[in-house]
């Protein structure tokens, strides 16, 4: 283990990773701190660029703009009132107020950058603590296990992202019928090819994943901005690193919002929003400047920012260890490791395990550079605000159309992420999750040979999907989750009442 | 606007049509399980397609069922802004047709000053500034960093 550490270390260190680390880290808080554009929409439009690299390293950077994302969300959030990235959404409500009403941006801003650094130190650590001790019980999984936990990934990710189960539902089983197109592996036949020969191969989920996820975004902040008169702000900043009676008075707090975000990380579905908001509620209820929150508590910054990034390295445990991913990110990162042969899973820790503990490494060197690129250079990424949209939206149009090409230098793929934009635009204005088809077209292979192969084990018979206790635990929450609309509002209003007469 | 309740007799129906076609398909490429209990080519594709027709016929019923609550829902379909986006698309389709035919850089040198010009910029020199920065930043990072083959025009 230690040699196999000792390779990582010699591999995450190498000259071009942390290029590519700085490089993605930097790109990515860039990317977060411009309100229209989200975490899943970097990670999308910045994929293709791992195709030139080897291995981890494209990883590495790819994590360098997923930590750097959602810490770069808290910029607009602070300096706009408008969250960068929907996980920035709760650090408005303090940290403008701080900026504003207290003229202190520059301490907002580095009360943000501690609270990102250490969430997310704090969750790389427990990945590297956790993730291999689950890796080691998900050995004993068989064929039935793993065809329930991708039912559970999918299920839990369509009834939590989605405004619609039912529309959710629809989306995760186009995805696994997306997947089903070209060669059946087990077969050798060929399925709904009609005779093209783009199909034999399959979609490729790399064209569509930037269609839903960066070309249909794209679209709808163009809606967005119709009316939009562009204002330019001037912020001065003054000092950014926090003094030592801020940290004293944050301290607690950084601390249980890593541990909430880290916790809600690992739950398939959800993600920094989540986290953020549930952190901030926590740290008002904890502390003992209650009456201070909303009108620029350091507490009100730090909460939801250690809880939001602490969510990187939580979410990374389920899709590590199981090949289930924590949310929309790593749903992309899950399927950017299978493009380098990197498979994820529990034999993830023992076929290659130097790759695991490079990743390890990845995420903490990541959230490290992000703390020091916050500290130093935060003057110089808050300009990006600023950047008028006309000149945004076409650099971005661009680059969807060089990324999707790049990869197999198909004009084919191009036509299908346009495609798939333009059905992402419809599909997210009615409701529809695009994690649910992405994560049932990366999963679908997955989930067919599983389940064809449990079934070979039981010579047909369904019963050892409900005699397997694990398997049966993972149905049974895929069921309840996608059921949720049904008795949700009834559980609703029981906590309502009870809560009245209590 | 559109009513959310009209969105959902679309979507019912083109998702209800398309699930009964790959129904219809998968029974083609055989369903049902194999001799060692292992399942058939169609069968996996036919059981997404029931799921699809299913969720398609549930969602129809809600609509009906709640019928008032989808008409209050609305979607934003036929505003100013979405007939913008509506015009982008557009460019977008013929801008798949000129990357085909003039490669990337000479289509980009259309697609950039079009898009600015949909937005509301109207200053010629900074569309000029903004296209050619663009496109020299794809040439460095993605033909010279990265060695990547990008389109080019057919007669090249």
């Amino acid at each position: 283990m230690l040699q196999n550490i000792v390779s990582a270390i010699g591999s995450a260190a190498s000259p071009m990773t942390l290029i590519l680390l700085i490089a993605g880290t930097g790109a990515g808080i860039l990317i977060g701190a411009m309100p229209g554009l989200s975490v899943n929409m970097g990670i999308a439009l910045l994929y293709p660029l791992t195709f030139a690299f080897d291995g981890v390293q494209g990883i590495i950077m790819l994590l360098g703009v997923y930590c750097g994302a959602i810490y770069g969300g808290s910029i607009s959030a602070i300096l706009l009132n408008t969250p960068g990235t929907p996980a920035s959404a709760a650090t408005t409500l303090d940290g403008y107020p701080m900026a504003n009403k207290m003229g202190q941006p520059g301490r907002a801003l580095g009360l943000s950058t501690t609270g990102s650094m250490f969430g997310g130190v704090f969750s790389a650590i427990c990945l590297m603590v956790f993730a291999p001790q689950l890796a080691k019980v998900a050995l004993t999984f068989s064929k039935a296990e793993y065809f329930a936990l991708a039912l559970f990934g999918i299920s839990i990710i369509t009834s939590v992202s989605s405004g619609s189960v039912i529309k959710g539902l629809m989306g995760g089983a186009l995805g696994l019928f997306i997947g089903t197109i070209g060669i059946d592996a087990m077969t050798g036949k060929m399925r709904f090819t009609f005779g093209s020969t783009y199909l034999i191969g399959g979609i490729s989920f790399i064209p569509i994943l930037i269609g839903v996820f960066a070309f249909s975004q794209v679209l709808a902040s163009i809606e967005s901005c119709f009316d939009e008169k562009y204002e330019k702000k001037e912020v001065k900043i003054s000092r950014v690193l926090p003094t030592f009676s801020d940290i004293r008075r944050v301290a607690v707090t950084l601390l249980r919002s890593s541990v909430i975000g880290t916790f809600i990380g690992c739950i398939p579905g959800t993600g920094g929003d989540i986290s953020s908001f549930i952190c901030y509620d926590q740290a008002k209820k904890w502390s003992k400047y209650k009456e201070n929150f909303g009108n620029g508590e350091p507490e009100g910054i730090v909460a939801p920012e250690s809880g939001n990034n602490a969510v990187s390295g939580g979410a990374m445990i389920p899709m590590l260890t199981l090949g289930i991913p924590g949310d929309g990110a790593t749903a992309i990162l899950l399927g950017a490791l299978m493009v380098q042969g990197i498979a994820p899973g529990p034999l993830l820790f023992t076929n290659q395990p130097v790759q695991v503990y490079t990743i390890f490494l990845g995420l903490l060197l990541a959230n490290i550079v992000m703390g020091c690129f916050g500290f130093s250079l935060i003057r110089v990424f808050s300009k990006v605000v600023n950047v008028p949209k006309e000149i945004l939206i076409p650099i971005i149009f661009m680059m969807t159309f060089v990324g999707t090409y790049s990869y197999n230098h198909s004009m084919t793929d191009v036509y299908v992420m346009v495609f798939f934009g333009f059905l992402g635009y419809f599909m997210n204005k009615t409701q529809f999750s695009m994690s649910a088809i992405i994560l049932g077209i990366i999963l679908g292979g997955t989930a067919e040979q599983n389940f064809s192969g449990a079934l070979m084990m039981s010579k047909g018979s369904f019963s050892i999907f409900f005699t397997r206790p694990i398997c049966l635990v993972f149905l049974l929450i895929s069921v309840l989750s996608l059921m949720s609309p049904l008795y949700g509002q009834a559980v609703k209003k029981v906590w309502k009442n009870r809560k009245k007469s209590s | 606007m559109v009513s959310m309740k009209k969105c959902n007799y679309v979507i019912s129906a083109v998702t209800g049509v398309l699930g009964i076609v790959i129904l219809i398909l998968s029974a083609r490429l055989g369903t049902g399980f194999k001799a060692d209990g292992g399942i058939s080519t169609g069968t996996w594709p036919a059981i997404m397609g029931g799921i699809m027709t299913v969720a398609a016929a549930v969602l129809l019923i809600m609509t009906l069922v709640n019928g008032k609550k989808y008409e209050e829902m609305e979607v934003a379909l036929k505003l100013p802004a979405n007939k913008r986006v509506y015009a982008v698309m557009g460019i977008m389709v013929i801008y798949c047709v000129l990357l085909r035919v003039l490669g990337l850089y000479l289509s980009g040198l259309i697609l950039v000053p079009a898009l600015m010009w949909m937005l509301g910029e109207r200053n010629k020199k900074k569309m000029a500034i903004v296209t050619a920065v663009t496109l020299a930043g794809i040439f460095v990072i993605f033909q010279l960093v990265l060695g990547t083959k990008l389109p080019e025009p057919f007669f090249m």
